[in-house]
């Protein structure tokens, strides 16, 4: 059984600067389901968010951490409606990998760990590269 | 004179409908809502650096999106970020959402919803300020952005914007 889903998650990614924007950075997010066979299935690829500064400026990347980016990442795929109370729309993520030939129901995803996946381009500059 | 009237009443409609605006309104001049053309190089309007006592914050903003559940409806939602320094334990936040609006007097970018809030730092469920707009017709697409401003509450600090990315996406306000 190949398909069955072993895990859910996000990947975060580096955009290109915007010309003449000194003082914010764009990332995209897209969300995917693991396979057991190791596969990941890309669910979506249409979110992203924009860190800028709000008062001294300087280096984008000041204060920027794995922890810090991944909370970022996580403010991004939260449900629409914060009143739901979920760290995630389960039933949306669930039809989007139904839609893509994945047998998972909402209740599966709910019960496997969320893993935040940066690509080598966004480590190296959170490094400072 | 009526020429000079008529650019006038332009010019006025055009500074009007830029303001961020809680309220949604399409412009007096008929128009309609256009996707965001992807050859134009975006140019964001900044502030310089802020200084806000010994507080060092971010405010953030993600892409606008089609929400996850009906309605559908555009949506972006803002937080801010304690870098260092001693910072209030909350700040204003605001944040708008526009569509790309192209009539007579050309194209630009107009506020169709807005939130605002006071919410702790590091976002997180409810403690992101939402824009939302349900979508009149999903049968075109249509330019999108949202920015945000942080305001830390009783501290002195100028505003200035963060933009998101702009998103094409089948949705008319």
């Amino acid at each position: 059984m190949p398909d069955r889903v072993v895990g859910v998650g996000a990947i975060c990614g580096l955009r290109p600067r915007r010309e003449g924007d000194e003082r914010s950075r764009s990332f995209s997010v897209s969300e995917f389901v693991t396979l057991e066979d190791g596969r990941r299935v890309i669910l979506h690829e249409d979110r992203g968010f924009t860190i800028g500064w709000g008062s001294s400026g300087g280096d984008i990347r000041t204060g920027e951490t794995p922890e810090s980016m991944t909370r970022n990442v996580l403010n991004v795929v939260l449900p629409d409606d914060d009143e739901s109370g979920e760290a995630h729309p389960w039933s949306w993520l669930a039809d989007l990998a139904r839609a893509r030939g994945v047998d998972v129901t909402a209740d599966d995803l709910r019960g496997l760990p969320y893993e935040v996946v940066f690509t080598d381009e966004l480590r190296r500059w959170m490094a400072g590269d | 004179m009526r020429r000079t009237l008529a650019v006038a009443c332009g010019a006025a409609l055009a500074l009007l409908v830029a303001l961020p605006s809680s309220a949604l309104s399409k412009p007096a001049a008929a128009g309609h809502f256009a996707a965001y053309p992807t050859d134009l190089v975006s140019t964001m309007a900044e502030s310089g650096p802020i200084t806000a006592g010994s507080c060092t914050y971010k405010q953030a903003i993600d892409d606008p999106h089609i929400s996850s559940t009906a309605p559908a409806a555009a949506s972006v939602h803002g937080w801010w970020l304690r870098v260092s320094g001693t910072c209030p334990s909350k700040a204003n936040v605001d944040t708008y959402l526009q569509g790309y609006w192209c009539d007579i007097y050309g194209c630009r970018w107009i506020t169709v919803a807005s939130g605002s809030a006071d919410v702790f730092a590091g976002g997180g469920s409810g403690n992101r300020v939402t824009a939302r707009r349900t979508c009149s017709s999903t049968s075109k697409t249509v330019g999108w952005r949202g920015f945000v401003d942080v305001d830390l509450i009783g501290v002195s600090d100028p505003s200035g914007y963060t933009y998101s990315a702009i998103r094409n996406l089948a949705c008319v306000p």
